[in-house]
């Protein structure tokens, strides 16, 4: 991480995928977790349980999908994988050269956690980017401008994965 | 019957007695009678113990940290709603149902705004805002009545103030329906210099939502996105400092 911003966030660049983000240096950053999660950033422990974190994925997407195709499929998985998966918000929106899709969604970790996410996603490449910032829910409105300024700054350089 | 309980989902309806009959419970005085042999018959209460999927709501009832209120109606004047006591720990919701129970549903605290977000059907809108209006409140009665014709005509004195594509669309949205008025209004014992509660008025149509605040006795209405509305659900019980705990 590198070059530090007004807002104290520090911009980041992932070299395997190529793209860049700022995040709180602060955090904890763990790279290249398995072969979809890029970069996790993670809150430090206080001890009061769930950490915010910032994550970014990359995967495959189907030959041909378009971005509302690929997010169709993820919200189906979604429902599937998340506990108590609510779908809030969605909006679709050019940032950076590309089309990105916004959700906010709500869904419950190990049984009594509930969590706030937002995700924004994009295509580049045949590669499909997401960008996710969760937080407990009653830390949402501390958490959101953070996550906010995060996803501003979120650029996809690459033309897909090397 | 006037309680209908399952034991294996946990799902409660009941009357107003017999929820005065467990809160009486959960206090430790006596129940009224006539709600106890209620609660007892369907099994909610065994010996003077509530049934464990039953007693997060109770206990939160008993002694909440604030209490909620929920009104929803729409176009065709269906009312639904309920009152929300949330405790340190849990919440109980005691929702109408729109006949003579009441379905008595408990959560974790912190699960206060998804479930008021499940309860409105929070999700995904259309972006595009409004441009933000002022009215008088009795023109608000009128955009919101259940016949149409009323509606039409407040619509109309709407739009000769605000003419412009999408609040046009908006309002005349609220003139056909479907919409849904909701407000929520929380309540707690003010600390000292504090306001002592909070609301959220959102009128929401398949065109997009608005908020609706009152303003030197006019209502300002402002576009608002699902979003914003969830934050707003997030920051609307208070925080420690601005409550006097019991």
């Amino acid at each position: 991480m590198s070059q530090e911003r007004t807002d104290g966030l520090v911009w980041y660049r992932h070299h395997r995928t190529g793209f860049t983000l700022p995040l709180p240096p602060w955090w904890e950053l763990r790279e290249d977790v398995d072969q979809k999660v890029a970069m996790i950033a993670v809150e430090p422990d206080a001890g009061t349980g769930f950490r915010a974190n910032v994550v970014v994925t990359v995967d495959e997407v189907p030959e041909g999908a378009s971005l509302s195709d690929w997010q169709e499929l993820n919200d189906r998985v979604s429902v599937e994988v998340m506990t108590d998966y609510l779908l809030i918000d969605e909006e679709t929106f050019r940032h950076a050269g590309r089309t990105f899709q916004r959700r906010l969604a709500h869904h419950t970790v190990d049984e009594t956690i509930p969590v706030t996410i937002q995700q924004w996603s994009t295509l580049a490449g045949g590669s499909g980017y997401t960008l996710t910032g969760s937080a407990t829910t009653l830390t949402f409105s501390q958490t959101a401008g953070m996550f906010a300024a995060v996803a501003a700054g979120f650029t996809v350089e690459s033309e897909g994965l090397a | 019957m006037s309680v209908l309980f399952d034991r294996e989902s946990g799902r409660l309806r009941l009357d107003r007695a017999s929820f005065d009959a467990l809160l009486a419970i959960a206090a430790g005085v006596d129940p009224p009678q006539e709600g106890f042999e209620r609660v007892v018959a369907a099994s909610v209460v065994e010996g003077s113990t509530i049934h464990p999927a039953v007693a997060p709501a109770v206990v939160a009832a008993e002694a909440p940290v604030a209490r909620a209120r929920l009104t929803m109606f729409n176009e065709v004047g269906r009312d639904v709603g309920g009152s929300i006591w949330v405790g340190t720990h849990s919440a109980g919701y005691l929702m109408s149902s729109g006949d003579d129970l009441y379905e008595l549903i408990a959560t974790g605290s912190a699960f206060f705004p998804a479930s008021i977000a499940r309860i409105v059907a929070l999700g995904p809108r259309s972006h595009s805002a409004i441009t933000p209006w002022r009215m008088p409140v009795d023109l608000l009665d009128r955009l919101v009545d259940t016949t149409e014709s009323k509606r039409r005509l407040a619509a109309d004195e709407i739009t000769s103030i605000v003419d412009e594509p999408v609040t046009r669309g908006f309002v005349q949205g609220v003139v056909e329906g479907p919409w849904w008025y909701w407000s929520l209004q929380v309540e707690w014992p003010a600390a000292p210099g504090g306001d002592g509660g909070r609301s959220l008025h959102v009128l929401d149509t398949r065109q997009g939502m608005a908020i609706l605040s009152l303003s030197d006795d006019m209502i300002a209405v402002d576009p608002i996105g699902p979003t914003d509305v969830f934050r707003l659900l997030t920051m609307i019980l208070p925080r420690d400092d601005e409550v006097v705990f019991a």
